[in-house]
Parts: C-alpha cells; structure tokens; sequence
C-alpha cells in the first residue's frame, strides 16, 4: 500500500513550503551578495503561506501519516502556530540588526527556515525516530545561525558551546530511545505505550534509566536546570534575533515534543517519572530566578529568566493527568505567551545591542531608556510586568492556570515554591523598569530605530495584553484559545488511550 | 558462543567511553571524535536490539543517525575552522570569555 | 512478556560500562608516578633527536574538501536501501529518491558557486 497519496501530502504541506522556502533562500545567498528588502518580504510571504496551510488543516484532525511517522492533528497544528509566529518575529526583528552588524545574507533566512522546518517535524512527531530528526534538524540550523557573527568571538564561543553540549545531550536521547526501543520493540508512540501499559515495563530499572536519560536530553533543549550551563553564554553571545528565537521557538517546540512523549507513551508510568520532573522543576525555578537576581547584563538576565519559565512550564509537565486536560492545556496557553512577551522583550534588547562591545547591555545602558524612548520603554516595562506575571498582562494568567492545575491535582507544595518564586522574580524583573524610568542616563548610550523592530515590540505589546483580559471575539481572547488548546489535547488524548 | 549481552556490552563500553572523552579531553577535535564514539556505540545497540526484536526500527534509526552524525561532524568541524581562524586554538579551555 | 524480564541485567551492564572506565580514569592517576622533567616531556621519536614541529599545520583547504567528501560520501547511505528494494518501491521510490538528490545536488550546488570546490 502506498504510504503517499495526495492527501498525505497536503497534510505535509506547511513542511514542504518552509523546505522550499529554505532551499530558495540557500541559492539566493549562492547567486546575491546580500539580501535586500525584496528577500526579506520574500521571508515574510512564505511563512504567512505557510500559516495559511496551517489553518487549512485545522479543520480536520488528521491520524498518523507515513507509516506512523508524524502527526498532523491540532495539537501539532497549534504549536507550529506558535513556532511560525516566533519565526516571523525573528525575521522582522533582524530587519535592522542584520545591516548594523553586516550579517545580510540569504543564508540567514535559509537557515531559520530549516530551523523551522525542524520544529514542525518535532512538533508533529509521533515516532522517537521523527523526534529525533526534528530536534537535529532544528539544532543544526541554530547552531550555523548562533555562529552567524562570524568575526565576533562572543559569537564563536557560544555556536561551539551550544554544539558541543547540544551533540552531547543528543547522544544521551539517542541511548535512551534505543533502550526503550529494546524494551518495546518499537520506536512508534503508540505501539510504546501499550508496551508500557501491557508489560508492566514500570518495574523495570532499565526503562526508568531510558526514561531518565531522555528526561535529561529534553531538558537540556528547554534549558532545566541541572542541564541549563550552557543557556546564559549561549544566549549572551548569539546574535540577538536568533536568541529570540531560540528562548521562543525552540522552547515551544522542545516542549511539545515533551508534553506528547510523555501524555501518549508513558503515563502509564507515571508514579515512576513525576518524582524527576517535580525535583527538576524546583531546581530550575529556584535557581533560575535566584541568580537571575545578580545577571549585570540583560541578555544573561533575560537567560535565567527563560530557565526560570521552563521551570514554571514543568510545573504543568507534573500536573499532567489522563482524566483531566488542565494542566496540558494550561502549558500550550504559557508557550504562546510566553513566547510574546519573550519576543518582545529581545526586540528592545535588540535595539540597545552596540557593535564591537557587548556593553551595550549593561546596567547603566538602558537607564532613562522610558524617557527617551517613551514607545520602546512602555513595551519593555509591560513585558517586564507580563514575565514577573503582574495583572492584567498575560504572564499572570499564563502562572494562574499553571499553578491551579497543580493545585488540582493535590502538588500543592509545589504551586507554593512555584508562587514564592514568581515574587523573588518580581525584584528583578523590577530594577529594569525602575533603572528605565527612575535613573538618570549620564552617558546616553545611543539606541538604534527600526520599524519592523517596533512593529514586533507594538504586536508582542497588544497580544501579552489581549491575552490576558482581552474578549474573545475577531481577535481571539483567553477563552478562545483555551478552547483551542482542548480541542487540540482530545485528539492526543483519544490516541493514547486506544 | 557471542550473546546479545555481549553486544550490549560493547556497545554501552563505546558510550561511555565517548562520554568520558567528552569531559576529560581538552582538544576539540579530540571531543568531536568522543561524540562521534558516543553515536557508534548508541547505533551498534540499536541494530543488536533490532536483531533481536525482528523489527525494522532500529535500521532505519541507525542509518538516520549515521547520516546526522556526518551532518553533525560537517557543522562541528566548520566551527571549529571558523573558531582556529579568529583565535589561532583549538583547546576547549581558551574559550571562556562569557563568565557568570 | 520474558522479552522485558531478560533485559533486567541489563541494568547491571551499564553500571559495569559506567565502571570500566571510571576505573581506568582512576586506576592511572593512582598508580602512574608522577616525575615530571625536561627530558620526560619530550616527544619521544624512536631515540633520535626530534627535528622540527610534529604539530605541522594542515591547510584549512583540506578541511572544507574533507567536509564536503564527509556528507556527499555518507548521504550515500540512503541511495543503498533503494537500490536494494528497487523494483518493490517502482516509481513512487524513483520520485522520492529524486527529490533528495536533487536536494543533495542543489547543495552542491552552494558550495560551487561559494568557491569551495576551487583550490587555490
């Protein structure tokens, strides 16, 4: 029987439009010297086509494809939503920062495309061989792009970091996923989690040592602590549009990829693994945030704080349950949110970034930032607000729901570290506005303009405040979306329970 | 007479041989060479267990990993090219310029 | 199912792979004297008087050739299960093959018109 038919390849069209896309970009950097504008709207039109396949696929809720390979249904559907978002706003913030730095190339936009072709493969796994494919499609690409300042040894020594841990952590998944595959005798989802259920595999120290090794490999690419080393110099060193992109999109991705590994094949298990996760998800929050608290420069900042956020997303990860789709649903609504407000905030911090020294963002650097540039400096403040998860802004509907699952579900203590953490956040999410509005700037540090930056900061600004209070009407609100994220988890939920 | 323990044996040895290298060594090349260890050791498990098990799986997941692994090799030695070129170094310790 | 029974031991095997190692780690940074001096750190070339520097560079072209033969030469991988299962797959594997050589070609393609295929 032909795997292939016309409607397996309509399904895998959102990947093969960002494959072509790709493709086209990699000769346009062969056959041009530089990417001008038309390039850029090129970027920007294949994904939008790409989003427009993604919406055509919605309606129906697809079963497996290629012999089990990927999945198509909502659930992969939503998180690709959130990763074409971050893409496009990777693309227009690195509008003017490309030409500042001399990076213009069509390579660039190859790169993030591949990069993105990778995380739609990781979002609609259904097979550790697939997952496996999507998570070094997607490091490959973002190993090239955090190298992409190639005279900057900033840059130099976080692309080798990043590869070496990320080639390290890739060898452990694989090691696990080869255990469980001699445990099962397959790599598909569905034929692990009758193995687990049926075979009563819970006993077995093998599979909890397969368990704990993929465990480890997923948290390294969602950044949890005691896997997060390489999260700070990473991020610091990158070029900034592509640390956007890796605190948003690769997060989401990771983390779709976690949540239906493990919702579909090992709750059946899930007395033996909830221990891990609730031990990694109080490291990753406390340390996190508390040596967020001493980070000078605000790129290293923003990286503990983005530790601190997967911290509050595993959270959800330990409340995950069979009968009740809250906490699922409440990590797909903290993705998306967190992914705006992250967005937004390295949108200003892109603003800021100077040549040559990375002093740029430094404490003093963006002291009066609100009084010279009143637009720029509100956004960050409400970002600011929304990662702290003050109300209104979405971050605190994003935690709300987070830690209400878990209450739910009898982690009460849990929720508690998770509350106390927020509020030791809230200091250093804080110095930022307060040094934006309250300091004098001595020695003002010039702060560059761009419009497509400003669209993003003004659009990241309007989702992180619709998301939290907005109706649900043309625009979607909270209700809207929350209804999304549970038609998506039925699908998921339906197949793991066959 | 050679059993699937045997196998495994091996090729948990390479692992973690691979492993160690990883954390020990200090030259570049030297670590490259320890991941790509890692990955042999990880594929040969594979193809026992599919031996053994009867399955397809493990064939096709090893000759996606080989296939990565290059690509991973290609990526790793452009860096480390890229890295020589600006520092004139290949050791691992040079390279600490972002501290906490 | 005896199949996960048996793999039980296994656990024991990695803490024996895990081990082995370690032991050896340990194991020469016990035993091995430590009597550093200038003669010691030496390279040691079969008696006779080292003459200039083992460490002779490598031209960064041999890399870039050794980078591009490493993944056309590995991709090949792929092309052997199809030329195996040929005439099963027909011209639905003749297609998809198609398609990823001509990825495969398109970079080739890149790196030509990048100048890596030239030497000098």
């Amino acid at each position: 029987m032909p795997a292939f038919t016309i409607d397996v390849v309509y399904q895998l069209m959102p990947l093969v439009v960002l494959l072509v896309g790709g493709l086209g970009f990699m000769l346009a950097g062969a056959m041009t010297r530089s990417a001008g504008p038309l390039q850029r709207g090129f970027a920007l039109a294949t994904l939008f086509v790409t989003l427009l396949y993604v919406f055509k696929l919605w309606g129906a809720d697809a079963g497996p494809i290629l012999h089990g390979m990927l999945i198509m249904d909502r659930f992969a559907l939503f998180f690709l939503v959130v990763v074409i978002i971050c893409a496009l706003g990777t693309i227009l913030i690195s509008n003017g920062y490309l030409d500042r730095f001399g990076l213009n190339r069509g390579e660039f936009f190859s790169m993030v495309f591949f990069s993105t072709m990778g995380m739609g493969v990781l979002v609609s796994a259904y097979d550790l061989i697939s997952v496996f494919l999507g998570i070094e499609l997607m490091s490959l690409a973002i190993y090239v792009l955090v190298a992409f300042r190639r005279r900057d040894f900033f840059s130099n020594e976080a692309a080798l970091k990043y590869f070496i841990m990320g080639a390290f952590a890739i060898a452990f998944y694989l090691f696990g996923v080869s255990l469980i595959y001699g445990l099962c005798g397959s790599t598909n989802f569905e034929a692990i989690a009758v193995a687990v259920s049926e075979r009563n595999l819970a006993q077995q120290p093998v599979f909890l040592l397969a368990i704990g090794l993929i465990i480890g490999a997923m948290g390294f690419k969602v950044s949890s602590v005691p896997f997060h080393m390489w999260t700070p110099d990473v991020y610091q060193g990158a070029p900034t549009p592509i640390t956007s992109f890796m605190a948003t999109a690769v997060k989401a991705a990771s983390f779709a990829a976690f949540l239906r590994l493990f919702y579909t094949c090992f709750m059946a298990s899930k007395d033996q693994w909830v221990g891990i996760i609730i031990v990694l998800a109080i490291l990753t929050m406390t340390i996190g945030n508390l040596v967020a608290l001493v980070q000078r420069n605000l790129k290293r900042m923003l990286a503990y704080s983005s530790i601190a956020h997967a911290g509050y997303i595993m959270v959800g990860l330990v409340a995950l349950s069979v009968d009740d789709t809250k906490a699922a649903s409440a990590i797909m609504y903290y993705t998306l949110v967190y992914a705006f407000m992250t967005m937004g905030a390295f949108a200003v911090v892109s603003l800021l970034e100077r040549r040559a020294d990375e002093r740029g963002l430094e404490g003093g650097d963006y002291a009066g930032l609100g009084l010279r540039r009143p637009f720029v400096g509100l956004c960050m403040a409400v970002f600011m607000f929304s990662l702290a998860g003050i109300p209104p802004t979405a971050g605190f509907f994003g935690k709300y729901y987070m830690f209400s699952a878990a209450v739910d579900q009898g982690y009460v203590t849990l929720a508690v570290i998770g509350v106390l953490n927020s509020a030791v956040s809230l200091y250093y999410y804080l110095r930022v506005v307060v040094s934006m509005y309250m300091q004098k700037s001595d020695e003002a540090a010039p702060t560059y303009d761009d419009y497509a930056t400003r669209f993003v900061t003004l659009v990241a600004l309007l989702a992180v405040l619709w998301l939290g209070i907005g109706p649900s009407g043309w625009v979607p609100g909270v209700e809207t979306i929350l209804d999304w994220t549970r038609a998506s988890l039925a699908g998921v939920l339906e197949l793991s329970s066959r | 007479m050679i059993t699937i323990h045997h196998y495994l044996t091996l090729s948990a040895l390479l692992f973690f041989i691979g492993v160690f290298g990883v954390l020990y060594r200090r030259n570049l090349i030297v670590i490259f060479m320890s991941i790509e260890l890692m990955l042999n050791g990880v594929n040969l498990s594979f193809i026992t267990f599919a031996r053994y098990t009867n399955t397809m799986d493990g064939h096709v997941i090893a000759f996606f990993i080989m296939g990565l692994a290059a690509a991973e090799a290609a990526i790793g030695l452009a860096i480390l090219v890229m890295l020589f070129r600006n520092r004139r170094t290949v050791q691992a310790d040079d390279f600490s310029l972002m501290r906490d | 199912m005896p199949l996960a029974e048996k793999y039980s031991s296994l656990f024991f095997l990695f803490a024996l792979a895990l081990a082995v190692p370690t032991i050896m780690v340990f194991l020469a940074w016990v035993t091995g004297p430590r009597r550093p001096g200038s003669e010691k750190s030496l390279p040691f070339e079969c008696g006779v008087d080292p003459t200039g520097n083992p460490r002779r560079r490598f031209g960064v072209k041999f890399f870039l050739v050794a980078l591009l033969f490493l993944i056309f030469d590995v991709e090949t991988i792929f092309i052997f299960p199809w030329a195996v299962l040929f005439r099963e797959l027909g011209i639905f594997g003749f297609i998809e093959m198609s398609i990823f050589l001509m990825i495969l070609l398109l970079g080739l393609f890149y790196a030509w018109k990048k100048g890596a295929l030239e030497w000098e």
